[in-house]
């Protein structure tokens, strides 16, 4: 009895050193102090067939979301279903890769099965953003060759196939480069057309002077 | 040996009270310890499960095995109508991250000293994920803010996204019959935007869906290749002509000159 006084009395004096004091304003039902830096604080683990998982639930809906590992190494997160395999809402697998409604990230980092809103979405290309067009030593391709292109593929020089696209989806950026790189060479080609007119008409103007 | 009588005299004591209810053993200014069949209760006299306490727990490592498929490990719940439940995870000396369940969604990632209305990342009902916004707006994946990436993938068929139209090389097939020039110039001076592309109020509304806006755009560009190739050849027509109007015109100058001359 005594010993169990003086263990009570040594935790309420040591306690407070230990713990690690919460700052924010709500109160707390269950402090875990990780003490050293190689500690986890609070380690949820499934046995053999089991998933190790966290439930947190807002009172209102009795609808209990849950934090949880699944037997197959990946992390789920989202509305608790009934066996805890996924796909939930936000999938992270073993290999790091992040899935929205879908653990199979195909290779990507982030994939998202289903569609997407964004206020902005920026591409960062490595490649160059084609402005070269524009540069004194690019060589324009000639009409007659991208029409002789066209006639014998079907599609335009530098831009994906139809194929291709139903294989491999359409990347964003490199479409967008590829698309500008196309209205680059449009514009040349009408400013050079232009040119061209506006001589026709001098000449046409010219021969009815002259006519007269 | 009497100590030891003393010891067993008590143990028994203590038993007999455990087993025959609550029974205070040890009492304290903050509640007290109770057993009650198989259950312990610290500062609480009905225990509901082995222990259970109503109070705050701290230790500093803690490890929970969930013992069978389906079983959830931790269970943080709010434990009165219209109470969130929240876990915080802190780095000594760091901010304070939320994972908080509301009725409606999983917010995850945001810091502070109170709940946060909105995590960095939210899995909601419907299990959609928002980015600094709990409002997908029935998309599955909704970014409140900017995002960034290295490369985008879009991956479409008219089975997934209905407003996806194939990759637009049918405008270099055979069969296709590309508009001419002036019904493009009459539809933007009734409508002003091109045929086919979506206007600046609707974009206003729904936003640039990104893989159909790009596939209509090739086509925009298709057409103006075909436009432009079909105007060299109209110029390069005229020069001939003009060139052939020129030599006449020079015969003339020269029949005249000569008839001048006689």
């Amino acid at each position: 009895m005594r010993q169990l006084i003086l263990i009570s009395g040594f935790m309420l004096v040591f306690a407070p050193l230990f713990a690690q004091p919460w700052t924010g304003s709500q109160p707390l039902d269950i402090h875990v102090n990780a003490n050293t830096p190689a500690y986890l604080g609070l380690l949820i683990q499934g046995n053999t067939g089991a998933i190790g998982g966290l439930g947190v639930e807002g009172n209102a809906t009795g609808t209990v979301y849950t934090l949880a590992a699944t037997v197959d190494n990946n992390m789920i997160m989202g509305v608790m279903n009934s066996n805890g395999t996924g796909p939930s809402a936000l999938n992270i697998d073993w290999q790091n890769h992040v899935g929205i409604n879908t653990m199979d990230t195909k290779g990507y980092a982030f994939a998202v099965a289903g569609a997407a809103i964004f206020t902005e979405a920026v591409v960062k290309l490595q490649a160059n953003w084609p402005d070269y067009v524009f540069r004194k030593n690019y060589q324009l391709p000639s009409l007659d060759s991208v029409a002789a292109y066209i006639r014998l593929n079907s599609h335009l020089p530098g831009m994906p196939t139809s194929a291709q696209v139903e294989k491999n989806g359409i990347d964003l950026g490199a479409t967008e480069a590829k698309l500008l790189e196309k209205v680059e060479q449009l514009t040349l080609y009408t400013i050079e057309l232009q040119k061209q007119v506006d001589s026709l008409k001098t000449e046409v103007q010219r021969l009815n002077c002259t006519r007269k | 040996m009497k100590k030891a009588l003393l010891f067993t005299g008590l143990l028994f004591a203590f038993y007999s009270g455990f087993a025959q209810g609550q029974w205070p053993f040890v009492s304290g200014n903050s509640g007290a310890i109770y057993y009650n069949g198989g259950n312990v209760g610290i500062n609480l006299m009905n225990p509901g499960c082995p222990l259970d306490v109503y109070g705050m727990i701290h230790n500093n490592f803690m490890v929970v095995d969930a013992l069978a498929a389906g079983n959830i490990g931790a269970w943080v719940r709010g434990g009165a109508s219209g109470v969130n439940g929240n876990v915080v995870v802190q780095a000594s000396g760091g901010n304070a991250f939320w994972i908080t369940a509301d009725p409606y969604n999983l917010k995850i990632g945001a810091y502070g000293g109170t709940e946060p209305s909105v995590g960095m990342i939210n899995c909601t009902f419907g299990n959609t994920v928002g980015i600094n916004t709990t409002n997908t707006q029935g998309y599955t994946f909704a970014v409140a803010g900017t995002a960034l990436f290295t490369q985008v993938t879009v991956k479409a068929t008219s089975s997934n996204n209905p407003t996806f139209t194939p990759w637009a090389d049918y405008v270099f097939k055979k069969e296709y019959r590309l508009p001419s020039l002036e019904s493009i110039e009459k539809y933007i001076r009734e409508n002003n935007h091109l045929p086919g592309i979506p206007t600046s109020a609707e974009v206003e509304k729904n936003g640039i869906d990104l893989a159909s806006t790009e596939t209509k755009l090739l086509e925009k560009i298709e057409q103006l290749t075909l436009y432009t190739i079909d105007l060299q050849k109209q110029v390069d027509s005229l020069k001939a002509e003009n060139q052939k109007f020129a030599n006449l015109q020079q015969q003339v100058d020269q029949l005249k000159k000569s008839l001048s001359e006689k």
